[in-house]
């Protein structure tokens, strides 16, 4: 990554330099007049404009392409009949627009969990028997971590000594091993990103998820970067861009024989992951590959169909073909995104593709959901250039439902007003589809948000919805639970909502409850309890600011009146958890959760004070730190920004602390750390 | 008398830092609000702070990592503020900004490098900030922005690939 770092000339940005005036106002100011001096509600204008710009330059492109439509709201999906249709139609999009907007979700993946009460503990996952991806795992003999700063997958052997026993990278396993299309002039890089274990009786298996790239050197990169052509598959030396071909290895690896593993078989996939899931036997994973039409329509290329390669004693590149590929003719974007299901038993491979851009994942044991945002031109703009326009232009997200039978079937679509944060912002329950959004509506020169519930049968037609709630906030966290609903919306202080959908038809709201702050990641206890991770905020003057971290538990034994039991704050601004938006960062081991921690001291300094990992156990309606493990001390001193990545895992009476530096172990009885060593 | 030889120590040190590092927060607020006006009076904000507390500094990071760090931080509040609070008037005081300025950052934004960065959603915009113009490695960043490192390399992925798109089919989701 670094040789291309000369690629993007930023130079131009040193013209910008202090002027005198504004170094001795700014000097002046910190010698007199410390305070904050007023024009903070000005300030928020100002950003909100941008903000405001964003979104609507976004959508209006979005509802360009809505205008040729005939029908604005059918989505259902069809099948391509050829690639001559394909090329087509990529044909139109790009005739009159320049590109449709990218997702502008600012929530990530998250998850949640299910904690294991013998044993040792399992990835947090969102749905019960559906297992995510992660960069640990434990079988309960053997800790499986992925280590991104050394590129490996180390396995450690889970007795008190914590040894090392194997490392290794999926890239060894295919090494000198490639389709001929890409055996000459060719680069590859293979990184890795996340993996499953699967236990089938006798049989072990470790699947690996990994990012690989390849692109072909050009010869002359000492020349004039502005005069390269582009090309697909050259790094373009005018941009950090590596017009690289993406895609996504998968590899099956047998880990019975912990010194000794061997790959049963590696199959890679067009595109960069978005999610995978694994159910029983089955191993779904979602890309999000460009179409390259750009290039396809320059160069004459071949290759605008996605492909899939399987590696075995023959290698095998096979494009996926047009009848494979669905579309809706009013949701149709420059890219694909590809559904693939692997047979763990059978080791078989079965790829669909849609053309379309979809950025969310839902799983539950029956289906899959992708999500889609639309703009829709709800009025004719006028031309003003300034902020006027904005208001006739609608976000929604389409749904599109696939049923799990022997291959993913399409069944059908739905629509929901506003956007979604994230996998937790959906459900299925008894068939019935939930989905909470949050709506912007822009008039004249206002926006203001709405937040909404929707449930659809299983046909995907409208069953019931909630709507306004809390108006003018925004959520930021949902987490269902059966005919229930936990919903945060933040605007200044932190509303915890109870939502009823017992009757999906007539959703209702049960209880709500205010406190400063907000959550976003909600983690149901049991029937009576919820936990909250999120932030602390205050208020400098009119502004609402980020304090610490804050873990709250709420009551909800009565469920019309929901109450903070217990919480703590954790550090000062800048503190930070990447538990906060990726549930798995989160591991719950029966009343004990453990999660990574960037902490800085509890003032306006962002000094950092601590970075580690955390361990809270919740007892008695409390909340209770057990211990910090921290392998700081395991890193050059001079080299202070080296340890990062802090996991745990649970095995018997122990904790396992994964970073990418060192490992800890630490005897739960008396929280004494029994073993700490580099790796 | 004292408290004048206070004063002036004192303005000694924060003119130092200024002249050090001045030039970089301001570069750096300005490509988060792509408004030199407020890049100018959060360049004030970010170096209160730092005079509030260099003396807790105690050379954890290097002191350039600590001010980027806190700056990034300040832009972000006053982003994050913003959105959430929803407040929509035209009339507000802003910095000025001189006629030379003006011409300078008008130059500047004709830039289609700059003007493509400039556009990116604001957590790419850091990430390729800090990679490509401070020239710091994904590691170093990852402790600065406080995300994974595999985070960094994949909005850095992210990034190359708005980016890619803003080159080849002239303009994204900016007009």
């Amino acid at each position: 990554m670094n040789e291309d770092k000369d690629k993007l000339n930023l130079s131009d940005l040193d013209k910008i330099n202090v002027s005198h005036e504004l170094k001795h106002k700014t000097i002046n100011r910190c010698l007199y007049n410390r305070k904050i001096k007023k024009p903070i509600l000005t300030k928020a204008a100002i950003a909100f404009a941008l903000v405001f710009v964003f979104i609507f330059s976004t959508t209006s492109i979005l509802a360009n392409k809505s205008k040729t439509l005939e029908s604005s709201s059918d989505y259902s999906m069809e099948r391509l009949k050829s690639k001559e249709q394909l090329i087509s139609m990529l044909n139109e999009i790009y005739k009159d627009r320049k590109y449709a907007g990218e997702d502008l979700n600012f929530g990530v993946q998250m998850k949640s969990e299910s904690s294991n009460r013998s044993g040792h503990s399992n990835t947090n996952v969102q749905v019960e028997g559906i297992d995510e991806a992660d960069i640990i795992k434990t079988d309960g003999k053997y800790i499986y971590s992925i280590n991104q700063f050394k590129n490996e997958i180390i396995v450690i052997k889970a007795d008190k000594k914590a040894e090392v026993i194997n490392r290794f990278n999926p890239k060894d396993f295919i090494e000198g091993k490639e389709a001929s299309e890409y055996q000459k002039d060719y680069q590859r890089e293979i990184y890795v990103r996340e993996m499953f274990l699967y236990e089938k009786r006798s049989k072990k298996y470790l699947v690996v998820m990994s990012s690989v790239n390849r692109y072909k050197n050009t010869n002359n990169s000492q020349g004039n970067p502005e005069l390269q052509p582009f090309t697909r598959d050259s790094k373009v030396s005018i941009m950090p861009i590596r017009f690289g071909i993406y895609s996504t290895l998968v590899s099956i690896i047998d880990i019975t024989n912990p010194q000794y593993f061997k790959p049963i078989k590696q199959f890679e996939v067009s595109g960069n992951l978005m999610s995978s899931r694994v159910k029983n036997n089955m191993f779904y994973m979602v890309t999000n590959k460009w179409t390259d039409f750009y290039f396809y329509r320059q160069e004459k290329s071949d290759d605008i169909l996605p492909f899939y390669i399987e590696y075995g004693d023959n290698i095998v590149k096979k494009k996926i073909s047009p009848e494979n590929i669905m579309y809706n003719k009013n949701n149709i974007d420059s890219n694909f995104t590809i559904i693939s299901e692997i047979n763990l038993d059978e080791l078989d491979i079965f790829n669909e593709a849609i053309l379309g851009n979809f950025d969310n994942m839902y799983m539950s044991k029956d289906s899959l959901y992708l999500t889609s945002m639309r703009g829709e031109e709800i009025k004719k703009g006028t031309d003003n250039q300034s902020d006027a326009s904005v208001s006739y232009y609608k976000n929604k997200t389409i749904i599109y439902k696939f049923e799990l039978k022997n291959k993913v079937n399409y069944v059908s679509f739905a629509e929901a007003d506003g956007l979604i944060i994230n996998q937790f912002s959906m459900d299925e329950y008894k068939g019935y589809f939930r989905i909470a959004t949050t709506e912007d509506i822009y008039s004249e020169n206002k926006v203001n948000t709405t937040n909404s519930l929707y449930v659809f049968d299983k046909n995907m037609k409208l069953a019931g919805s909630l709507k306004d709630i809390a108006p003018s906030e925004r959520i930021y966290s949902t987490r269902f639970d059966k005919d229930k609903l936990y919903m945060v919306t933040f605007k200044q202080v932190d509303p915890l909502f109870v939502i009823d959908l017992k009757n999906p038809k007539e959703p209702k709201i049960l209880g709500l409850l205010k406190i400063p702050g907000y959550s976003t990641y909600l983690h149901p206890i049991d029937s009576k309890n919820i936990l909250g991770f999120g932030m602390d905020t205050g208020n400098i003057d009119e502004r609402v600011i980020n304090k610490g971290m804050k873990i709250a538990l709420f009551d909800i034994s009565d469920l019309s009146s929901p109450k903070e039991k217990a919480n703590i704050e954790i550090g000062g601004k800048g503190t930070f958890s990447e538990s906060l938006y990726n549930h798995k960062a989160l591991t719950v081991y029966d009343n004990l959760y453990a999660f990574d921690l960037f902490e800085t001291k509890d003032d306006d300094s962002y000094m950092p004070s601590f970075r580690g990992l955390v361990l809270l156990e919740i007892k008695d309606d409390s909340i209770k730190v057990k211990c910090r493990i921290s392998h700081s001390d395991l890193t050059n001193q001079e080299d202070y920004y080296t340890d990062y990545g802090y996991r745990a895992v649970f095995i018997d009476n122990y904790m396992y602390v994964l970073s990418n530096v060192g490992i800890s172990v630490v005897n739960l009885d008396d929280m004494n750390i029994v073993q700490k060593e580099k790796i | 008398m004292a408290d004048q030889q206070n004063n002036d120590a004192k303005a000694e040190k924060i003119e130092k830092l200024i002249d050090n590092y001045g030039n970089d927060v301001l570069r750096m607020c300005y490509v988060y609000t792509k408004d030199f006006a407020a890049a100018q009076d959060l360049f004030q904000e970010v170096f209160i702070k730092v005079f509030k507390n260099i003396d807790g500094f105690r050379g954890e990071c290097s002191e350039k990592t600590w001010i980027i760090q806190i700056a990034i931080n300040t832009c972000r509040d006053y982003l994050k503020s913003s959105w959430i609070k929803r407040i929509v008037s035209f009339n507000f005081e802003r910095e000025t900004i001189t006629n030379i300025e003006k011409s300078v950052i008008e130059n500047i934004e004709k830039k289609e490098v700059i003007n493509s960065i400039l556009n990116l959603p604001s957590k790419l915009k850091e990430v390729v900030l800090l990679y490509y113009y401070f020239g710091y490695n994904s590691v170093e960043i990852s402790k600065i922005i406080g995300i994974s490192e595999s985070s960094v390399r994949s909005r850095l992925m992210r990034a190359r690939e708005y980016l890619k798109k803003y080159f080849i089919e002239g303009g994204f989701i900016y007009e």
